[in-house]
């Protein structure tokens, strides 16, 4: 009989389950970290940097695409930092309310803008969120949102490509203050 | 095993399988818990992605994951410097629970010996390094660590001998290693 798991090992169970269901590529050029496990634990925005999200682009590649896929799930692609506002209405349109924030460099927003919704131990989530040298993927699964919650997803240049974060508010999300990253460019 | 790619289910077997043997794996490399949980869930996500190209003639389950675990660390340790300065600038790292902090904390308390050697390993060149890491450190076979390395039973067992020379450890003597730094598990 296999020990239980701690809270970790099951956020990573999790995570990998919902990476083979939604039968996305694995790829290893992307830093996998996640970001945001809803299922797992309370404190679930983490910083992430990314260290080749293109913010100056020639292409004609999207900022960024939302898609509805079956099973209640809304992928998220965000190829460049641009049009933040945009992307708040392609979430809305589906049915997400988003926060969503791209700074300049040397910036972030202070701590403390909204406060992280409780884990619901009652369904698994099979949200997913990816942040890397491609860019940002969320696997965003609608019940983590239901109920009034906020996607929060902020996003910052720094000196080797951007920052990130994503996290689920539960209730209001303050305005970004903005605050010097010191050790950013 | 070529399931595990395509098959949440089994999947989550080899995880619960295999994932204590892991997370020793990367404590006996690594001292930070943070650090740790990224480079368990690398490894996973890169087994996932390379399930279709397992043969179960090249060798154990065991020794493929431990196989694509050494090379998730040996990237880790490369680039930790470059990351490290990128993280903090980020100002975030993977949040863990208090449960997963002190497991994991255990894990690489209970391999800090094992890392001390694995650090003495250093002055070793790669080839012997590679298979004394896995036969010795690890507790693989042989076999099974020349079949992780993609060399000949005989060649490892050549390397080995070489390893323990270099390290002035008694050849074939298990005590001895283990006086040297391994502890015996």
């Amino acid at each position: 009989m296999t020990p239980p798991l701690d809270t970790f090992e099951t956020q990573l169970l999790h995570e990998l389950r919902a990476t083979v269901q939604v039968g996305r590529p694995v790829d290893r050029r992307r830093r996998w970290r996640p970001v945001h496990w809803p299922q797992g634990v309370a404190a679930a925005t983490v910083a992430v940097v990314c260290g080749a999200v293109a913010v100056v682009s020639l292409s004609t590649t999207p900022a960024f695409a939302v898609d509805a896929r079956p099973g209640g799930i809304v992928e998220v692609e965000v190829n460049r930092l641009e049009d933040a506002a945009g992307l708040e209405r392609a979430l809305e349109e589906q049915g997400v309310a988003a926060d969503v924030q791209y700074l300049g460099r040397q910036q972030k927003c202070a701590p403390g803008r909204y406060r992280e919704a409780p884990v619901d131990l009652s369904y698994r989530s099979r949200s997913v969120y990816t942040l890397g040298g491609d860019g940002i993927t969320v696997t965003l699964d609608r019940r983590d949102v239901a109920g009034g919650r906020t996607l929060v997803i902020t996003a910052a240049l720094t000196r080797d490509g951007s920052a990130g974060s994503i996290g689920i508010a539960d209730g209001p999300v303050g305005p970004c203050r903005l605050v010097d990253d010191a050790d950013g460019t | 095993m070529r399931r595990i790619g395509t098959d949440p289910d089994a999947l989550e077997t080899f995880y619960r399988e295999h994932l204590p043997a892991v997370q020793r794996f990367v404590a006996r490399r690594v001292d930070d818990p943070h650090t740790a949980a990224d480079l368990v869930a690398d490894t996973f996500l890169a087994a996932i992605g390379a399930a279709s190209r397992f043969d179960p003639s090249s060798g154990s389950a065991r020794g493929w994951i431990f196989g694509i675990a050494r090379h998730t660390v040996l990237m880790e340790h490369r680039q930790r410097a470059r990351r490290a300065r990128a993280v903090d600038r980020a100002g975030g790292r993977r949040e863990l629970q208090p449960d997963a902090i002190e497991n994991a904390t255990a894990r690489i308390d209970a391999e800090q010996e094992a890392r001390g050697l694995y650090r003495r390993l250093e002055a070793l060149t790669p080839g012997p390094r590679a298979v004394f890491e896995l036969v010795v450190l690890d507790q693989l076979s042989v076999a099974e660590a020349a079949a992780v390395l993609h060399i000949r039973p005989g060649a490892a067992r050549v390397r080995l001998h070489r390893a323990q020379k270099a390290l002035g450890l008694h050849t074939g003597s298990t005590t001895s290693l283990e006086a040297n730094g391994r502890p015996s598990r």
